[in-house]
């Protein structure tokens, strides 16, 4: 037991030092919030609607002198805010109550209302998320989750209610910002569309008509196309499926090379999107910063997508690289029987002087980035209900390829020039399944200055370090969870991508490369390049 | 810890082991063993300087894949075959599939279709196999050791590689 003889030693000649240190640690009165706080219930103010003590554990270290005196120490004392629910369920924080408050509501029951400490608003101080107020019978079913924002500089300590309105604006502008076709793709989804154009009776290209009617064989028959899957709209010689219902309303106008039917269609038909079922701030916030995350180092002004973002959060954000290296996105559990673990490349601290620098990155610049933390954050908390652990973990996995992102655009050599990152297929396997030599994709990395996604070196056999060895069936999944937070990080950081396609010896097509291509179907900073016998990418199915 | 997970290629093996040592091919890796990916293969040398290799990437690439003929060892790119098992099964008028589809569930489904192919092709291709069967297939554009290897080593591949020997029954007998 060196380690705890040593630690004896210690304590002897340092006993001191320990006691003032825990008055040192109990001045620091509400800088943030942690796991340690508990919540008790009752209501205090005897308004017949209950209020909500948090208050925090202390942290006691057991101090042993000479092995058989037992010594606990308190390193800080317990805090306590009080949070006041009125008749319309709206809390309001008390964060001073007196010394005989305190000691009745210690009292209280504990409440068992589910508490998360998240620095949501992403200022580098960990804010409480309280949910779950149907678990506390001392409460209404509808009394909403709430978000206990940590007091910073002037802010104070500050509740805000997780309304149902705040919750679509996050999970459509996180959707947007995982995916920026998000919202044509749902109104696609819910048939939130109509079509406009000027109708005129006459003959139609029949495979423009195909685009957008379908038909009726008779009244009581399915809705079909126009033309089946082995019509060629310009084959004079295959009858297309129409045509063969309808051979009156049918010819093939030898001029233009192609087959037309007769009707009352609209011409030049346009599709509209009906925005308006959406969460109208969600939008204004998509269509604000679509500019922002098209263009490299976009100098565009963060202001107005930010503010969207502050207003439903009911707080400021933070304003600096250190706030938002604070507190990393959560970590995700290792799959059971995981190992090893992959290496998590730890953010350096202090955050080196450079990443405040201005040519690193710019306040707008930051402002963009940080736009997106937040995003991830909130949804974590507001988004997804706490029900589908595995939607929890695949979350989790993105988070942590964010803050891979992140922390890869932080190392670079030079980090004020723009962020370049590698796509495209790996080498796979040799015909006995062993891996190949992961070279194509660091090797084209290193030729344009550029990022790619990897685990780290394994310092133990100087290899690209495993995800996992235990072949856990949902690794795939757990990894492209993390490798497209990677790309949405690079991507919320206006990265250029050079895509090097598929490896030409390559024994059955990789998985998660598709998956590249469709994360990255709208963006417009993807270049294809050559790189070590690349083989042109037509066609893929993502299969996560 | 949960329970040990059984490993697709060792679920094939233990079906296919006896047959396949009845053919004089011994195991030569540990099929028990998964990749990150789920991955896992049993492959086995016999003493005709033949190999045979089951692959099944039920995540990676979703499918299983069956390699066979003379054991290509190419200089820092890994261990190849002639060909596909189909390759050669084509030239005996025996069709095969190239690859076995991994995006169904039913494992055992899998494994046994696998095992059918092989129990079913392998006692004729081997008795009538000859070196130019194997150069054939080796040269076909289509997963072929040889254009492989001209791609990973470049032209003068040959130097950077190892075929093994493959012994052709002598038929004169």
């Amino acid at each position: 037991m060196r380690f705890r003889n040593d630690f004896q030693d210690l304590a002897r000649s340092s006993r001191l030092l320990i006691i003032v240190a825990s008055v040192v640690f109990s001045a620091v009165a509400h800088a943030d919030f942690d796991l340690k706080y508990i919540a008790n219930s009752g209501d205090l103010d005897g308004n017949g609607y209950n209020d909500v003590f948090l208050y925090r554990a202390a942290d006691v270290n057991v101090v042993y002198f000479d092995n058989d005196l037992i010594v606990p120490i308190v390193k800080r004392r317990a805090e306590g805010v009080v949070l006041m629910q009125d008749s319309s369920h709206v809390f309001t924080v008390n964060s001073s109550p007196t010394t005989a408050q305190i000691a009745t509501m210690r009292n209280w029951t504990r409440s068992q209302v589910q508490l998360k400490a998240v620095d949501l608003n992403v200022d580098g101080k960990q804010d409480l998320v309280l949910k779950n107020f149907a678990a506390d019978s001392h409460f209404s079913a509808v009394v909403p989750d709430q978000i206990i924002y940590a007091a910073k500089g002037a802010s104070p300590i500050k509740a805000v209610a997780i309304t149902s309105s705040m919750r679509d604006f996050f999970t459509q502008a996180y959707g947007w910002y995982i995916d920026h076709a998000y919202f044509i793709k749902k109104a696609t989804d819910n048939g939130w569309y109509h079509y406009t154009g000027t109708l005129v009776e006459g003959w139609f290209p029949i495979l423009y008509i195909n685009n957008y009617y379908t038909y009726r064989k008779n009244a009581n028959s399915p809705l079909i196309t126009f033309l089946d899957s082995s019509d060629v709209s310009t084959d004079q010689n295959n009858t297309p499926a129409y045509c063969e219902d309808f051979p009156a309303a049918c010819r093939f106008n030898v001029t233009a090379g192609t087959w037309e039917v007769y009707g009352t269609f609209r011409q030049n038909i346009q599709v509209v999107y009906e925005l308006t079922n959406f969460n109208q701030n969600a939008v204004s916030f998509a269509l604000t910063a679509a500019p922002a995350y098209s263009t490299v180092n976009s100098s565009a002004d963060p202001t107005p997508a930010v503010s969207y973002v502050e207003t439903q959060l009911g707080a400021p954000s933070g304003g600096s690289v250190a706030d938002m290296m604070a507190y990393p996105l959560p970590r995700p559990e290792m799959p059971p029987e995981a190992t090893p673990e992959p290496p998590l490349r730890q953010i350096q601290r202090p955050i080196p002087p450079i990443a405040n620098e201005p040519t690193y990155t710019s306040l707008p610049q930051l402002k963009w980035v940080l736009a997106g933390k937040v995003l991830i954050l909130a949804c974590t908390v507001i988004c997804y209900s706490d029900v589908n652990v595995d939607e929890g973990e695949l979350m989790k996995w993105y988070h942590f390829g964010w803050e891979w992102a992140l922390d890869d655009m932080l190392r670079r050599q030079d980090p004020s020039a723009p962020v370049k990152a590698i796509i495209g297929e790996g080498e796979g396997r040799d015909s006995n399944n062993v891996e190949l030599p992961y070279v194509r994709i660091p090797s084209a990395a290193a030729n344009w200055q550029a990022l790619y996604l990897t685990f780290g070196v394994d310092p133990v056999t100087g290899q690209q370090a495993p995800f996992s060895r235990d072949g856990d069936p949902n690794n795939g999944k757990f990894m492209w969870s993390m490798n497209s937070g990677w790309l949405a990080g690079l991507m919320a950081k206006q990265a250029v991508f050079y895509d090097i396609q598929l490896w030409q010896p390559r024994i059955g097509r990789g998985v998660f490369y598709p998956c590249e291509r469709r994360n990255l179907a709208n963006y417009p900073l993807r270049e294809e390049q050559n790189w070590m016998m690349s083989f042109a990418y037509t066609s893929g199915t993502c299969v996560f | 810890m949960g329970p040990k997970r059984i490993s697709t290629a060792l679920r094939f093996h233990r079906i296919a082991g006896d047959f396949l040592a009845s053919l004089g091919f011994v195991l030569s890796n540990h099929p028990e063993e998964a990749d990150p990916f789920n991955g896992s293969v049993a492959w086995y040398r016999s003493e005709r300087g033949l190999g045979i290799s089951t692959t099944f990437n039920p995540v990676d690439a979703r499918e299983a894949r069956i390699w066979f003929g003379r054991v290509w060892i190419l200089e820092g790119w890994g261990t190849y075959y002639s060909n596909s098992l189909s390759a050669l099964a084509k030239r005996f008028g025996i069709a095969l599939p190239e690859t076995y589809d991994m995006s169904e569930t039913d494992v055992e489904k899998l494994v046994r279709n696998v095992f059918t192919d092989v129990e079913q092709s392998l006692p004729t291709i081997l008795s009538a196999v000859s070196l130019n069967d194997l150069i054939e297939v080796e040269s076909d554009e289509r997963n072929g050791a040889m254009p492989r290897a001209r791609l990973l080593l470049g032209s003068n591949y040959s130097t950077h590689l190892q075929i093994s020997s493959f012994i052709e029954i002598d038929r004169r007998r």
